[in-house]
């Protein structure tokens, strides 16, 4: 019983960094109907700067903040630099281009701080908590990610439902042109689409970083997953992002806390297959999916 | 037009055709060999068996529009098949090979049905799920997969008649050009059929095909069971000529690698999918070599490939959206018109 | 108000618009007709930007704006109500008439006063779009152009789909808009009686280019542009 607790407390907070990097994909297939392969890369970039800036100020908060930063810039200029010329194009030019800006932002990172993984403070205690004599998988710093995951998915929430800056993104993402002529300067919402959820893959990054090694490559898993989990959730949909990410996090933490860690890729595999055929477009998604 | 003429006789030109277009690269191929030593014959073999794979993913992205990121993993089925029934079944090569397309075929079976349902990104996740989970069967049953480190097989032997000098790397390089020309055999035929138009059709709007009494949801999967099955050859030649099988042959990057392949050499065409092969076997050792002409820190020399490949991706996407097969026709039709333009001047 | 000079407009080797010049001024209506494939609705692109103009000129007050951005034109005043309405069915009635008038700001007209014309929309205010009928659809369309409170109104087609009697009560707070705001309305249209109807200015399309440009009467009373062009 208390290993049940404990996983599912424990799947509760990488439930929660899924929900995080889902929602970057969310938000960036919403503004522009792109996968972003590239978004594993450009959180462990941000990442990365965190990680000197901690180093260099001594500040954990100093660093959060400036990968926030980073984050939001990194995504805007992205897609006004690059992905705005494949625009229109067939749409998987844009895939290859996110992959090749994986590629290439993997190697940078490699260039720059060597290939040696390095470790990553957390912002608090890690130690879990003690409740009536037994300490559990469960630590202050998970709190920590659970409160500002949350505080992020209402945040966005607010923004989309109760903004008119929300609105215009929400009706740029639907039908651009009808936006257009409503006097909506889309490519900025498109833009602001990158930035923001650039900001949400950082946000993922830094505070996964501690339970793994901060290294070019080690956010790859992550994202697969996050990717799943806004796939089950529904592409379109946030809430269902965040429901996704959470739900992914709790099944893997049991599977992998019952039958070994080797199977969790096999399960994410199982519950997709599983998702996708009793709802071909996800569990929230509003728009349907093919009949034929 | 085409439809006007006699299609018995519209069928039997186009195997003819093929059959000139096997015939001649078959030539074309064995002369190549004959010159290369065995560095480059390995590596004629690496596109030989990249070619099948690109070609029959080319039929499912570029002709039925659909998108798959789960290739590599189809390509693990068919090395498994081979690698299992050659070291313990002592099977033939040729039966192997055979086997490994048909079992990757039946694998496609399900994969293509669930496939048909999806949708472009709901599809790309049900197959990338596929590419990362399927490797983990071998970590789970390690007693027939090998776990981690995989299986081996020895090296296929040149039959006695090709001489005794005759090297092992420069068979390997027949082998897999004998199978990428079978796979290019029977695509060219099955795409200037009813079927690759009906394909065409359900690509480019799949209500007006449904209407017109095109079973979709059929022709999708029919689609994806014959990528399986190109990709299970690509997969088991791949087998033979590095003589395993590991978890580790057939990672996420191959799956991608593989899409970045036929874009890159141009969608939807034959030809693009040659383009693709021996751009995913030139680039990464080009980049190398130009990374390692500089004198550069080991870090920066040991990223620098990559980087390069990455903005050759990115750079290639820019410049020709349509892929070398599209820039090479683009060319095409611009001196053609030039001619024409002479022609009428004169 | 709305001046057009040679406005002409390619999609490759496919001419849309041919040389078409015209004129709608504040408080009138230019009724635009003509077959399927006329031009009619590239027209309309063209004037607000979303398709380049090979040549030719559009001018709002006097101020060129043929190059300029679709957003940009929109904010000279231009109100352009899509073919098949263009409601974005993804989100309220509300919403989707908010957004009309959003770079408007403090300007913008209130949902209230767009009710108050519509009253069927108020009553589903909060429902998403996707669940009106095709004439409250259009009433949404037209509802939405206004709240921006533009100088200049592109209706295309309307009158598609709709019962006769909704076509004849969208004439006519055609024509109450224009005479009570003052606004220029280019009315493109292939019920061309209807059109005619409420029209100070009759032009017919053929092939992108201009084949009729009279009074309303003229146009409906001439024998051989009816049966040419007009179907009725
Ligand atoms: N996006 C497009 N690309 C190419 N040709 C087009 C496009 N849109 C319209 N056309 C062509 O332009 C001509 C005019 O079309 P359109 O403006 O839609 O006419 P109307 O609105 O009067 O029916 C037609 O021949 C049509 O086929
Ligand atoms: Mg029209």
């Amino acid at each position: 019983m208390t290993k049940f607790i404990d996983l599912t407390l424990n799947g509760v907070s990488t439930g929660a960094i899924y929900a995080a990097v889902a929602l970057a994909l969310v938000l960036i297939w919403r503004a522009t109907r792109i996968i972003n392969f590239a978004q594993g890369a450009m959180l462990m970039i941000t990442t990365y700067i965190a990680s000197a800036v901690i180093n260099s100020t001594g500040s954990y908060w100093f660093g959060f903040v400036v990968a926030l930063l980073s984050g939001l810039i990194l995504g805007a200029v992205i897609e006004r630099v690059l992905i705005r010329r494949v625009e229109s194009a067939p749409p998987l030019n844009a895939v290859i281009v996110a992959l090749g800006l994986y590629t290439l932002l993997v190697a940078v990172a490699g260039m720059i701080w060597g290939n040696t993984p390095r470790s990553f403070p957390a912002a608090f205690s890690i130690r879990g908590y003690d409740i009536g004599g037994t300490r559990v998988l469960f630590a202050p710093n998970d709190s920590f990610i659970v409160l500002v995951v949350i505080a992020v998915a209402l945040g966005l929430a607010l923004l989309f439902r109760a903004t008119g800056l929300g609105l215009q993104m929400r009706a740029a993402a639907f039908q651009p042109e009808v936006a257009r002529l409503l006097g909506v300067r889309v490519g900025r919402m498109f833009t602001l689409g990158w930035a923001l959820a650039a900001m949400a893959g950082a946000l993922a990054g830094v505070l996964v970083a501690p339970s793994i090694f901060l290294g070019p490559n080690d956010f790859d898993p992550i994202l697969i997953i996050g990717f799943v989990a806004a796939v089950v959730g529904g592409l379109d949909s946030p809430p269902g992002a965040v429901i996704g990410g959470v739900g992914l996090g709790l099944g893997l933490s049991y599977v992998s806390g019952y039958e070994g860690s080797a199977l969790v890729p096999l399960a994410a595999l199982v519950i997709l297959v599983f998702v996708l055929m009793v709802r071909p477009s996800g569990l929230f998604s509003s728009t349907q999916g093919r009949r034929v | 037009m085409r439809r006007l003429g006699g299609s018995a006789a519209l069928r039997r030109s186009t195997l003819l055709r093929s059959l000139g277009l096997v015939a001649a690269g078959a030539v074309v191929l064995a002369l190549v060999s004959e010159g290369l030593g065995a560095y480059d014959n390995l590596e004629l073999a690496t596109g030989a068996y990249y070619f099948a794979v690109l070609a029959g993913l080319t039929v499912l992205v570029g002709v039925s529009g659909q998108i798959s990121l789960g290739h590599g993993g189809l390509m693990a089925v068919g090395a498994y098949t081979v690698v299992l029934l050659i070291g313990n079944e002592q099977w033939a090569l040729v039966p192997a090979l055979a086997a490994a397309v048909v079992v990757t075929s039946l694998v496609g079976i399900p994969v293509g049905a669930a496939a048909s349902r999806l949708r472009g990104p709901y599809l790309a996740g049900a197959t990338l799920a596929f590419a990362v989970g399927l490797p983990a069967l071998a970590d789970k049953f390690p007693a027939t997969f090998g776990g981690e480190n995989g299986l081996t097989i020895n090296p296929p032997t040149p039959p006695s008649f090709l001489g005794a000098s005759f090297e092992l790397e420069r068979w390997e390089a027949w082998i897999a050009c004998a199978g990428a020309l079978i796979v290019l055999f029977v695509l060219y035929n099955l795409l200037h059929s009813g079927f690759g138009r009906a394909l065409r059709a359900v690509r480019d709007d799949e209500i007006a095909a449904s209407l017109c009494g095109l079973r979709v949801g059929r022709a999708q999967t029919l689609a994806f069971i014959l990528s399986a099955g190109c990709a299970g050859l690509g997969g088991g030649l791949l087998a033979v000529v590095l003589q395993l099988a590991t978890p580790g042959a057939f990672p996420l990057e191959l799956s991608l690698t593989l899409l970045t392949g036929v874009v890159l050499g141009g969608l939807g065409s034959l030809a693009g999918a040659i383009w693709g092969a021996a751009v995913l076997v030139l680039l990464p050792s080009w980049t190398n070599d130009l990374a390692h002409s500089f004198s550069l820190s080991a870090n920066v020399e040991n990223n620098l490939p990559f980087a390069i490949y990455g903005l050759v991706l990115i750079g290639a996407m820019l410049v020709w959206p349509s892929g070398i097969q599209g820039g090479v026709r683009e060319l095409g039709g611009r001196l053609r018109r030039l001619r024409a333009h002479r022609v009428a001047e004169r | 108000m709305l001046v057009v000079e040679e406005l002409t407009t390619d999609y490759g080797a496919v001419r849309a618009v041919d040389h078409v010049s015209l004129e709608v001024g504040a408080g009138s209506i230019t009724a635009v007709l003509g077959a399927n494939g006329a031009g009619k609705t590239s027209l309309l692109r063209t004037i607000t930007g979303l398709v380049p103009a090979t040549a030719g000129r559009v001018r709002i007050d006097g101020e060129n704006i043929t190059a300029m951005a679709v957003e940009e034109i929109v904010r000279r005043g231009v109100a352009h109500v899509p073919e098949g309405r263009g409601v974005i069915v993804e989100l309220t009635v509300e919403e989707n008439l908010r957004l009309g008038g959003l770079w408007r700001r403090a300007e913008a007209a209130r949902p209230k006063e767009i009710y108050a014309l519509f009253p069927r929309l108020e009553e589903r205010q909060s429902q998403p779009a996707s669940r009106l009928s095709g004439g409250e659809r259009q009433m949404l369309s037209i509802g939405r152009a206004l709240v921006a409170r533009p100088r200049v109104l592109l209706l295309d087609e309307p009158s598609l789909g709709l019962a006769p009697v909704l076509v004849a009560q969208i004439m006519a707070l055609v024509r109450r808009l224009a005479d009570t705001l003052g606004l220029a309305v280019l009315l493109v249209e292939q019920n061309a009686r209807s059109a005619l109807s409420i029209a100070n200015r009759g032009i017919v399309l053929d092939l992108g280019r201009v084949v009729a440009d009279q009074e309303p009467e003229a146009l409906a009373s001439d024998e051989r542009l009816r049966h040419a062009y007009l179907g009725f």
